[in-house]
């Protein structure tokens, strides 16, 4: 009796370990590996012949911390990926609201979807459209002229504000997807429950809506500013002398031979955003305390 | 037949036997395909003509910069390229990363129709690229009708007239020589003092410029969108806009510009070595050497494509004043990857200043 059920046990834990297996694998090989390579790269070094020479070294992290240029760089892409994280959630969020309350079904999917499609185009076309609608002679500045509103264009493009711009672009749906996810899960006899007790729409909203969509307004932030941090294509395309971003930093050395120092570079923005992370955890906790949701 | 006619008549077979011969060599199907690396629109033009009579498939693949065709070989593993477009000097650091072999120019039937320059070996006596294209490097190009006259120099550009209206190109090391002439000093290695000056000459000039592009079609969409007036160019950068109809004029600045060279060379352990000789013979063939000043506005390498050219493209390209040009101008060369990083650190800082 037991044997047996010490085998159903073994047969359990094999039955895990099948399921896990796979995807821990995956994430061994496609994550950790390349990851923990490049941590190693980041104390190498090269030679006069652009070699790579397997070391011990500090170099390439003294380099970056006895620099301003590359931890400036970083504060000012933070800087810029808040902005588009501040500037995609004032968009998203109103507009996920407005297709959940206010659009019939039959008409959401289509909105949704309407807003989520030009996502499948290539972010290279994307940006490279802004540049011919906020360019001197673009869309914009044409308009804004015929209409009388201005005499002289607006020298938009190659400034932080035309990156901002076209990061909020390029990460909308980022943001728009999962707040429209946690706004639809709404249960409505809750709001309704608030209006009955007096609740006035704005006591509604802040008190009762934001903290039930609070996890997918999160998760948007979260997925709109990672990837924004280190964004370096839209800043290369928008940007111009104005609009460097520390992925632009990253892209020279590793363009430039100096995979070494372009590890090390990654490295620190990794670190940073998991910092972040860390620290927007332990806020999030402390806020879910204090309102008494533990 | 007599012992005459009997030589006569075999001395004839063997004539027409090696004329035959001659002729299966030269119209010789080797198949297959063939795996190169080059700049966009390089050589593409000249492929369809290689496909044809090889019968050998050209696999190409597309690289923003030399370093990243390097980056891409070594990322691949030896075995897979047979083809990389290399030049002004990092055919020599490519040599040393063993990346690519020595060339054996025997077996290039063009090589010798090549200007007398471009035949000289390494100093080591081994050929490791051929000249594809060359020209001058470190120009303005500008669009006159802006300017309000003509530009002759770097002073000229940063007079104070054009602020905000000057784009150069974000590639450290060209940055490097441009301002090293700007400064006065020669092209080459720089010492701490020097590398002082060529930072606060890019840190004097930077707040005058509107933005900073990866390549020439992109300078050339620039100029002609009027978001820049004045632009960094090489002189095929220069033709290919002018070739799309923008009215602008080419300058070679008074405080000097310097040369450029750039040729196939043999990927280490290539696949396909036969069809890889085949490909960089045609590259330096004269009838692709006269369409690619046609097509691209590059100087030919191989002086028989001269007289393929008509008037109006030799004129433009200059090619009769090519051998003297070659005599005189300086062309760049790899200066080591120190010299690169120094570029690069300086380059980086004087964009991030301007933040």
């Amino acid at each position: 009796m037991e044997t047996a059920i010490a085998l159903r046990r073994v047969g359990a834990h094999g039955q895990l370990a099948c399921l896990l297996l796979p995807p821990l694998l995956t994430l061994l090989i496609l994550f950790v590996a390349p990851i923990s390579l490049m941590a190693v790269y980041g104390f190498w070094a090269i030679d006069e012949n652009y070699l790579i020479q397997p070391s011990l070294q500090l170099t390439q992290y003294e380099k970056i911390a006895g620099d301003p240029l590359y931890l400036g760089t970083l504060a000012s892409s933070a800087g810029m990926a808040l902005l588009t994280t501040i500037g995609s959630l004032a968009l998203a969020l109103p507009l996920a609201y407005y297709i959940v309350r206010f659009v019939s079904p039959r008409w959401r999917v289509l909105l949704v979807l309407a807003l989520i499609v030009p996502g499948w185009v290539s972010v290279l076309i994307r940006t490279y459209s802004w540049n011919l609608v906020i360019g001197e002679a673009g869309l914009m500045n044409w308009l804004l002229m015929s209409a009388g509103v201005i005499d002289e264009p607006i020298k938009l493009l190659f400034t932080k504000t035309s990156v901002v711009i076209g990061l909020i672009y390029i990460y909308l749906p980022y943001m728009l997807v999962p707040t429209y996810a946690s706004i639809e899960r709404l249960d409505n006899s809750v709001l309704e429950a608030a209006e009955n007790l007096g609740a006035d729409p704005f006591r509604r909203f802040l008190y009762v809506t934001l903290p039930l969509i609070a996890p997918g307004i999160v998760a948007g932030c979260v997925i709109t500013f990672i990837p924004a941090v280190g964004e370096y294509v839209v800043p290369n395309m928008l940007g111009g002398l104005k609009g460097m971003m520390y992925g632009n930093l990253i892209t020279t050395a590793f363009s430039n031979f100096d995979w070494p120092f372009g590890a090390a570079l990654s490295m620190v923005l990794l670190a940073s955003i998991l910092a972040c992370l860390l620290i927007v955890g332990r806020f999030l906790d402390v806020n879910r305390s204090m309102l008494g949701h533990e | 037949m007599n012992r005459r006619q009997m030589l006569a008549a075999t001395a004839a077979a063997v004539s027409i036997g090696l004329t035959a011969s001659a002729s299966w060599a030269a119209d010789k199907k080797i198949g297959g395909e063939i795996n190169v690396l080059s700049w966009g629109n390089y050589i593409d033009f000249a492929l369809p003509a290689f496909e044809e009579k090889y019968g050998t498939k050209v696999n190409i693949d597309y690289y923003a910069d030399e370093k990243e065709a390097m980056n891409k070989i070594r990322a691949s593993g030896l075995g897979t390229y047979d083809v990389v477009f290399l030049g002004v000097g990092y055919e020599e650091v490519a040599r040393k990363q063993q990346l690519i072999d020595a060339l054996d120019v025997s077996k290039l039937e063009n090589f010798k129709d090549m200007y007398a320059p471009f035949q000289k070996p390494k100093s080591d006596g081994t050929h490791v690229h051929v000249t594809y294209s060359w020209g001058a490097n470190g120009l303005i190009a500008y669009d006159p009708a802006k300017t309000g006259g003509p530009i002759k120099s770097w002073k000229d550009v940063y007079s104070g007239k054009f602020k905000g209206r000057i784009g150069k190109i974000d590639k450290a090391n060209e940055q490097a020589y441009r301002t090293v002439f700007q400064a006065g000093f020669e092209y080459g290695e720089l010492n701490d003092e020097q590398w002082q000056t060529i930072a606060k000459t890019l840190e004097t000039d930077m707040p005058h410029v509107r933005t900073v592009y990866q390549h020439y079609d992109e300078m050339a969409q620039l100029l002609a969108a009027g978001e820049i007036w004045i632009a960094d160019t090489d002189d095929g950068g220069f033709r290919q806009a002018k070739a799309k109809g923008l009215s602008i004029e080419l300058a070679y600045p008074e405080e000097g510009f310097i040369a450029w060279y750039d040729g196939p060379c043999l990927v280490s352990q290539a696949p396909h070595p036969e069809a890889a000789y085949a490909l960089i013979d045609h590259m330096i063939s004269p009838e692709v050497q006269a369409q690619l000043g046609k097509e691209l506005g590059y100087a030919p390498a191989n002086q028989k494509a001269v007289d393929l050219m008509d008037p109006a493209l030799k004129a433009s390209l200059g090619v009769d004043q090519a051998e003297a040009n070659l005599s005189r101008v300086q062309f760049q060369r790899s200066l080591g990857a120190a010299y690169e990083a120094k570029a690069t650190e300086v380059w980086q800082k004087a964009k991030a200043q301007v933040q």
